[in-house]
């Protein structure tokens, strides 16, 4: 996979984590990614933000705190560590808060989300998405 | 042909025309035949020449090889995602083929001098020709295209067929990616490569910063590094309704015309799905070929047949968890249908650039168009279920599915206070004004020939010079409009020479 190299991958470390266990979560179809799936998920992801504006990924990296940081006001633990049911509670807050800022942030999370996993190719034959051939006559 | 420019820093020709989209294809041409008297044309484009054998059909690839952002270009309040391309062919790359003509009521409320439909209309039927537009053979229409023509019946609404612009299509169904055949006629495959017959140089690669005088300052190559001055005695801006008012903008400053960049229309568009417990299979054949303007007249929005790829279908969809996931597994039993807001042009609708010189959309999506939008999500949900959906998903319902024994309840399950900006996925394809025609530089950028105010040298031909919104897919229009400014450069040069 071709990633600008020039600009620093956005998914490492702690933040790469966190996606992960939000996608779980936003779309659960995920959960059960093999390793190189979970790769090929980040990689997208990657992809696609190498060419997004420094403004872009930082106003990204600030939500992923925001997550993180209403999680332990909430219920005194980091995002990752909350069960599952806890975690749907926290994101149905922001998909259904009254500010538009914060239901526009986990518009562009949920979006990232579901592109690691349907715009995995291989995942289009389970859902049932077939190119026709080239030489259909 | 980079090789031309490969060792060049400054070029000089009659007539450059900036952007190979529907416009600048369309102008190409039409002024191509004036490279046999002498004339020296060039045809510059942002992106790459793109050939049919490279495009793999794969969804996030050819989504960053076509479209500026990915696709995923935001206006500045984060709630719509605006698609345009780039690429020798620009947008008419990756349109659907849908080919409309301008209808009367837009052309009234334009009220633009000297542009009506009898000027119009045989420009538009030249190129339905040109582009062998013609009504899709009923025994090509697929499931998803006769479930919207069936639902819209049952309800005795007013639906059509339009006609699309292919030649020898096999029905990849993957027009939105470009077309891995050559079969959609945009102006890559009928209009350029007729223009470079005739003598047009293109200069693919070639992004052009700004304009100082009869110069064209231009960065060439991938890199972006080598710069590039071209000199021409006619400059013709078809860029499209973002870059071209940027490039003004960057060239003359921000306010060198009181509404440059204002005005502009978006239609902005929700896609809407139906589960049947038939297969539907959407993605096979021509994916739209059918319309309802039965609400255009009282609610302002349009209704189309529409079929989209797995992670841009996924993405329209509200909500998170398990149910996207078993949504999108029901796949080839979607129906899908996109709704079209028929909006009024605004000035705060606009175009600015950044302290960069970059582009920036700003639009608001106010509450009329978001009531229009819960109107469309009612009206699309009755077709559904008229065409036989088990269950719906649309924007604005308090509920992920929306089962065929709630039909009764549309209008209270689906309401304004569920429609929230940030939940729905809006996006547009249709990016017209921010170089509005007009009589007057202070109401409008050109006159109605598409020469901008002020500058003898200066054009504009593409969607940035629609006064108003076009109701309807925008392409056709915007090469009548090209083919119009084409022949005011043609007198204009002309007449300079004698």
């Amino acid at each position: 996979m071709n990633i600008n190299t020039k600009t620093a991958l956005f998914l490492t470390g702690y933040k790469a984590k966190l996606f992960e266990s939000l996608q779980n979560s936003l779309v659960p179809r995920s959960k059960a990614f093999t390793p190189l799936q979970k790769q090929q998920s980040k990689d997208l992801v990657n992809r696609l933000l190498s060419d997004q504006s420094e403004s872009s990924k930082r106003k990204l990296a600030i939500f992923f705190i925001l997550i993180d940081l209403f999680a332990v006001l909430t219920n005194g633990k980091t995002f990752i560590k909350l069960t599952d049911e806890k975690k749907h509670e926290l994101l149905q807050t922001f998909f259904d808060s009254p500010f538009s800022l914060l239901r526009k942030g986990f518009w562009g999370l949920n979006t990232l989300a579901r592109m690691g996993v349907y715009g995995q190719k291989e995942l289009h034959a389970e859902i049932g998405y077939r190119l026709r051939s080239t030489n259909h006559e | 042909m980079n090789s031309a420019i490969s060792s060049i820093t400054e070029l000089s020709y009659d007539i450059v025309i900036v952007g190979s989209g529907a416009g600048g294809g369309t102008v190409a041409k039409e002024l191509s035949d004036l490279c046999a008297q002498g004339f020296k044309i060039a045809l510059l484009e942002l992106g790459p020449r793109l050939k049919p054998e490279d495009n793999t059909r794969e969804e996030l690839p050819m989504a960053r090889q076509y479209y500026f952002n990915s696709g995923g270009f935001q206006t500045t309040t984060q709630d719509m995602t605006l698609a345009f391309a780039k690429g020798l062919g620009g947008s008419s790359n990756v349109y659907t083929g849908v080919t409309f003509k301008l209808p009367e009521s837009a052309v009234k409320k334009w009220n633009v001098p000297g542009i009506s439909l009898d000027d119009l209309d045989p420009r538009m039927e030249k190129y339905l020709k040109e582009n062998g537009a013609h009504f899709e053979d009923e025994i090509n229409i697929n499931k998803n295209n006769q479930l919207f023509k069936g639902g819209c019946q049952k309800l005795g609404w007013h639906v059509d067929q339009f006609q699309i612009n292919t030649r020898n299509c096999i029905g990849l169904g993957t027009c939105n990616l470009g077309c891995a055949r050559g079969a959609k006629q945009g102006t890559a495959v009928v209009q350029i490569p007729q223009a470079e017959r005739n003598g047009v140089e293109v200069i693919t690669l070639c992004k052009v910063e700004r304009i100082e005088g009869d110069t064209v300052i231009a960065s060439v190559g991938r890199s972006n590094k080598s710069e590039c001055r071209i000199k021409a005695k006619k400059i013709i801006l078809c860029a499209g309704a973002i870059n071209t008012p940027a490039i003004l903008m960057r060239s003359f400053g921000k306010t060198f015309n009181p509404v440059i960049g204002r005005y502009l229309t978006l239609h902005p568009a929700m896609i809407m799905a139906a589960d049947h417990e038939v297969e539907v299979n959407g993605t096979e054949g021509p994916p739209k070929n059918y319309y309802s303007d039965q609400f255009v007249k009282d609610d302002r929005f349009l209704l189309e047949s529409c079929m989209y790829f797995p992670f841009s279908f996924a993405r329209n969809l509200v909500g998170f968890g398990a149910d996207i996931d078993e949504l999108v597994h029901r796949y080839p039993y979607l129906q899908m249908v996109i709704a079209l807001v028929l909006d009024e042009a605004y000035a705060h609708n606009r175009v600015s650039i950044n302290s960069q010189g970059e582009a920036q959309v700003h639009y608001k999506l106010d509450n009329k168009i978001q009531q229009t939008f819960v109107k469309a999500s009612r009206a699309t949900a009755r077709l559904m279920f008229s065409a036989g959906a088990s269950r719906v998903h649309v924007p604005g319902a308090s509920k992920f599915f929306i089962k065929s024994n709630e039909v009764t309840q549309l209008d209270q399950v689906i309401n304004e206070t569920q429609f929230k900006l940030g939940q729905t996925t809006i996006a547009s394809a249709h990016l017209m004004g921010g170089c509005r025609m007009g009589e007057s530089a202070d109401s409008s950028v050109t006159n109605s020939w598409g020469k901008v105010h002020g500058h003898k040298h200066l054009y504009v031909a593409d969607g940035s010079l629609f006064p108003g919104c076009s109701e309807v897919n925008p392409y056709l229009t915007i090469m009548a409009l090209a083919d119009r400014v084409a022949e005011g450069v043609r007198k204009d040069i002309l007449s300079e020479q004698l």
